[in-house]
């Protein structure tokens, strides 16, 4: 039963990470590659504050993406002033440069040793030391991530970042201040990818700089791919088919020599298949 | 895409999980539970450290076939050396396959799902140099020797040749990183530590740069060489190029024959600390694997897997006290014995310092 819970736990991080990187990528065309930086952000922010100053787990949060807004701010306001491909390169950047940061400031983040013994929620005495209380806690932020995203894209503001995506030009015709929607979407998705990272500071007790690697970035664009752009519900269904697909094969009887190499290929197989027949994803509206 | 297809793509997950679920109920009722001891095994099967999977998973299965103990099953798990995949693979191991106890390869990874064994008592071999994994649950035995351990045995050789300024090149990795530390702590007032680069990724292979630094800039007495395969002959080989006559020491990596044949002549004289493998272990590995690499990780695999061979039931308790109770063990990397120093329990194995001449190990007293 841990184990399910365990999967679903993740899937419910991975959900929200996925839906506010696809409120930057997908509704707004921002190629960008660095939501990793910004879940590690939150994820150092609750390890540190948690184990050294012994603060609250839902206060960490807040300090965590206060960090990641004011982080994103800055490097989003750098990143406006390029485009597409460059855009992307530039993300890609600054990415590098937070995982240096991570690896490097060894008296803050212990560098690759990491920081271990980071405790669960609690509130008001409650606490979520259980694998199914935490479920429970996670289901509920995910569900406010989630109805917060519908509320953005579905808004006034929400079409402005769609016609962004279609024709920056036309809508700047239109007296649009194109900076201002670019930077607001990209700091509230750091922010949300912030209270993913606390979640998953405090779920697996103890990060290290690996975790919130390129590759990281990477894997979540490619769940919003797989999942859909610009569709909230193919983030999840993506975060879902990402998570459970490598557990399932891990049930596939291959001889123990090649399995893990095998379950590997497999992936990556499915994965070229998928974006062979569907393009735009599972329940995608735009492709890039 | 169209909800039919949606539907398609979810049935198809669903029957794979039927499958799934039906093979894992009707394996089950093969085994008599109470009479096998399951043994999981999470290693990083796949990405940068695979070769240390691969090394400790062949140690394990040299000992399973050596032995021939049918109680015994092993069940792989690949890490990837990541902590959410740890943890992911140690309930897995748990739920699914029910084994009675784990072994876990790597500092991160064990750091990772230790704080679940401190909360729910279950039986873990570390394959782990931080003392804080031990000190986190009685059911938790680490099955390395500490990164002090290994500090103090390269200390007490760099004093023996009155070598006191030492400059460092080495690969991050937390392996290393908690070598250097320990190193740093137990200088004394008179002896030096520079890490003179850093490398972040393992297929770094370019040391010139280095090199050039090594030998235009401070004067070390030795340099310690904490790289990882594949690297360290292209330090010695470039070292070689270009002129560098300081002398070097390394870690347990440099016991790997294909690297001491690409370096050539190079490595002559490098210095290294690790365990002796035995020589009957490095012929069985290398006649079964046609391999001789990470040999000291193999045999610690190896040993933990010979030890284990003696439980007599698996409940938790005798899994852990069987570990518990070594003493003066011989095992294939020397004499093995079970220490608990501040509520840290580990398998201590005696290093040694060995010597590369003529591209031959060699032991030195």
């Amino acid at each position: 039963m841990d184990y399910l819970i365990h999967i679903i736990i993740l899937i419910g991080i991975y959900s929200i990470l996925a839906i506010s990187l696809n409120l930057v990528v997908g509704f707004t065309g921002l190629l960008s590659i660095t939501q990793a930086a910004f879940f590690g952000i939150g994820a150092y922010a609750t390890a540190i504050l948690l184990t050294s100053f012994g603060i609250n787990f839902f206060l960490s949060i807040i300090i965590g993406m206060i960090i990641a807004g004011v982080v994103s701010f800055a490097i989003g306001y750098v990143l406006s002033k390029f485009n597409d491909d460059y855009f992307a390169l530039g993300s890609f950047g600054f990415n590098i440069i937070v995982f240096s940061i991570f690896f490097n400031w060894q008296s803050l983040t212990k560098g690759p040793l990491g920081i271990a013994g980071i405790p669960k929620p609690v509130l008001f005495g409650l606490d979520f030391n259980s694998n199914l209380y935490f479920l429970a806690l996670v289901a509920v932020f995910t569900l406010i991530v989630y109805l917060l995203s519908e509320f953005i894209t579905r808004s006034s503001f929400g079409r402005v970042l769609k016609a962004i995506r279609e024709d920056e030009k036309a809508i700047q015709v239109f007296g649009y201040n194109i900076l201002y929607y670019k930077l607001t979407i990209f700091v509230i998705g750091a922010m949300m990818a912030s209270v993913a990272g606390s979640f998953f500071a405090s779920y697996i007790t103890y990060v290290d700089p690996s975790s919130f690697s390129l590759s990281e970035s990477i894997f979540i664009l490619v769940i919003i791919i797989l999942g859909g752009l610009a569709n909230n519900r193919g983030a999840i269904l993506g975060t879902i088919c990402l998570i459970v697909l490598p557990e399932m094969l891990r049930f596939v009887g291959f001889p123990s020599e090649i399995a893990a190499q095998m379950r590997l290929m497999i992936y990556g197989l499915i994965m070229v298949l998928l974006m062979l027949y569907r393009p735009k994803g599972l329940l995608g509206e735009y492709r890039l | 895409m169209n909800k039919k297809n949606v539907w398609i793509l979810i049935g198809i997950i669903v029957v794979i999980g039927i499958i799934v679920w039906g093979s894992l109920n009707s394996k089950k009722k093969e085994i008599p539970s109470n009479q096998i001891i399951k043994v999981g095994v999470i290693l990083p099967l796949t990405g940068p450290l695979a070769q240390y999977g691969e090394a400790v998973k062949n140690g394990i299965v040299l000992a399973e076939e050596k032995l021939n103990n049918k109680k015994i099953n092993y069940v792989f798990e690949d890490s990837a050396y990541d902590s959410a995949k740890t943890i992911t693979a140690f309930n897995k191991l748990k739920d699914f396959d029910k084994v009675d106890v784990i072994f876990n390869w790597g500092d991160p990874t064990s750091q990772a799902i230790a704080p679940l064994i401190k909360n729910n008592p279950f039986p873990l071999v570390a394959f782990s140099t931080i003392p804080a994994v031990g000190q986190m649950s009685p059911y938790i035995v680490r099955a390395f020797d500490s990164s002090k351990d290994f500090a103090d045995a390269t200390w007490s050789y760099l004093r023996s040749k009155n070598l006191k300024n030492i400059g460092i090149i080495k690969t991050e990795n937390p392996y290393f990183n908690g070598i250097v530390d320990e190193l740093t702590k137990s200088k004394k007032v008179d002896e030096q530590i520079t890490v003179v680069d850093n490398y972040l990724s393992p297929s770094d292979k370019d040391f010139k740069t280095s090199i050039v630094k090594i030998n235009s800039g401070k004067e070390y007495d030795t340099i310690g060489v904490f790289l990882l395969s594949g690297q360290i002959n292209q330090f010695y080989k470039q070292a070689s190029v270009l002129g560098m006559k300081i002398p070097t020491f390394g870690t347990d990596q440099f016991e790997n024959q294909n690297e001491i044949n690409a370096a050539g002549d190079a490595m002559n004289g490098a210095v290294y600390v690790n365990y002796d493998v035995s020589d009957n272990f490095k012929t069985d590995y290398k006649n079964r694997f046609n391999s001789d690499s990470l040999l000291a990780f193999a045999g610690l695999a190896y040993d933990t897997v010979e030890m284990l061979n003696n439980v007599k039931n698996n409940d938790k308790d005798s899994i852990i006290n069987t570990f518990k109770m070594v003493k003066n063990y011989p095992g294939v990397i020397g004499e093995r014995n079970f220490v608990e120093i501040s509520g840290d329990q580990y398998l201590f194995a005696p290093y040694h310092v060995k010597v590369i001449e003529n591209g031959v190990i060699k032991l030195i007293k």
